[in-house]
């Protein structure tokens, strides 16, 4: 009983600080267990990905009611991120887990000195949900069905803007895939910066695309664990409802706290973890 | 909202609010029945005997449909989506729709073969 109830509080408490953090949940639910519960780190990852779909499926159907993720995008970019999930998860069950734990320190770490930097920059108010449906931002709004004037990135643009650098988008996408299979993570970490900073989409609609993409590429190597008797149900169910939970609750409190020293209270935790899951990987 | 859009939007709302539901009813039945949901060692899925222990309300058969239902959810909106774009003539983004749930089936095929 109490058992349940703690991963269930982890798991809300993952879900709230995630979507606070806008970070997906996986990279907070792995350490959780592993550390928290010494759950196995592939048993683990495997739980996680379930979580991280049931939180990119509940916050997707967010984004496309407010026109902000372009579905078209997710579509020619999930091709290689499910892709690269498959693969990630076919080499998960190859790797020692040491190496895993090794891997996850470094994304930790990365993670961190990424929050740290944010940190530092002066942060927007946040804008009212409306300020999607407006030029640039929007996804699918606005386009004539059937209507195709070419070449693919016309057909994935969105209004204001024209997707460039599809090779380098799909590479990458294809290594975002087989990080969130090896990891257990949502791979925005990649994902956004990539949509953002190379194939020049609005951060906006960069961030509701990756989200949108996470649940069928964490759904592609969730699939290979789940045959290969990777997921355990008794641990996914409590985290899972609690993750879901806390990151209803998240959406709603992220208008009224200032993010900024969360932010820098979570750089620690995050340097902290990174520390215990090196130490893990060095046996 | 274009009507794919708004039917994708559905299918990821009611699909995690059912995945979530049966989740937490088995994780309730689940400690309830005294069982630690860190034990070591759970049932494997077995499709087969899945409605039995629907009916006889096995914990483990709510968390595997549950299991099932979130993994399925972002699948239908791929689906719907594919269905959407092919029916609005628009056949290359269609064909990518395809190209993921060929994915999916061969993520499906290696699973079974390496398990």
């Amino acid at each position: 009983m109490i058992v349940g109830l703690l991963l269930a509080a982890g798991g809300f408490g993952a879900g709230v600080f995630g979507s606070l953090l806008g970070l997906g949940g996986g990279i907070l639910i792995v350490p959780l267990l592993t550390v928290g519960f010494g759950v196995p780190f592939r048993e683990a990852v495997g739980v996680s990905l379930v979580c991280v779909i049931v939180t990119s499926s509940a916050a997707a159907g967010v984004y496309l009611e407010r026109h902000t993720a372009n579905l078209r995008l997710g579509m020619l970019l999930e091709v290689f991120t499910a892709s690269g999930a498959l693969l990630g998860g076919l080499v998960a069950f190859l790797l020692p887990e040491r190496v895993l734990a090794g891997l996850f320190a470094a994304l930790l770490a990365y993670t961190a000195f990424s929050m740290l930097r944010r940190s530092r920059a002066p942060v927007a108010p946040p804008s009212p949900p409306a300020a999607a449906d407006g030029p640039g931002a929007a996804g699918d709004a606005g386009r004539d069905p059937g209507v195709s004037s070419g070449s693919l990135a016309d057909d994935v643009a969105g209004p204001g803007y024209r997707p460039r650098r599809l090779g380098a988008g799909a590479g990458g996408s294809l290594g975002a895939g087989v990080l969130s299979a090896l990891l257990g993570v949502g791979g925005g970490i990649v994902k956004v910066p990539l949509m953002h900073l190379v194939m020049g989409v609005p951060l906006k609609v960069a961030t509701a695309t990756s989200n949108l993409m996470i649940g069928v590429t964490a759904a592609a190597s969730a699939v290979v664990y789940l045959l290969r008797g990777g997921i355990d149900p008794y641990v996914v169910g409590p985290t899972a409802v609690g993750v879901f939970a806390g990151a209803l609750v998240g959406s709603r409190l992220a208008t009224r706290i200032d993010v900024r020293i969360l932010r820098l209270l979570f750089v620690g935790v995050l340097a902290l973890t990174a520390a215990q899951m090196a130490l893990r990987a060095l046996g | 909202m274009s009507s794919v859009e708004a039917r994708i939007a559905r299918i990821l709302a009611v699909g995690t609010r059912v995945a979530v539901a049966l989740l937490a009813t088995g994780s309730v039945l689940l400690v309830a029945g005294g069982t630690s949901p860190l034990a070591p060692d759970w049932p494997p899925l077995d499709l087969a005997s899945l409605p039995a222990d629907l009916v006889a309300l096995r914990p483990t058969a709510f968390l595997w449909l549950g299991l099932i239902a979130t993994i399925a959810t972002p699948l239908l909106r791929v689906v719907a989506s594919t269905w959407g774009f092919g029916r609005a003539g628009e056949r290359r983004l269609a064909a990518l729709g395809l190209a993921v749930l060929v994915v999916i089936a061969l993520a499906v095929v290696a699973g079974s073969l390496a398990g």
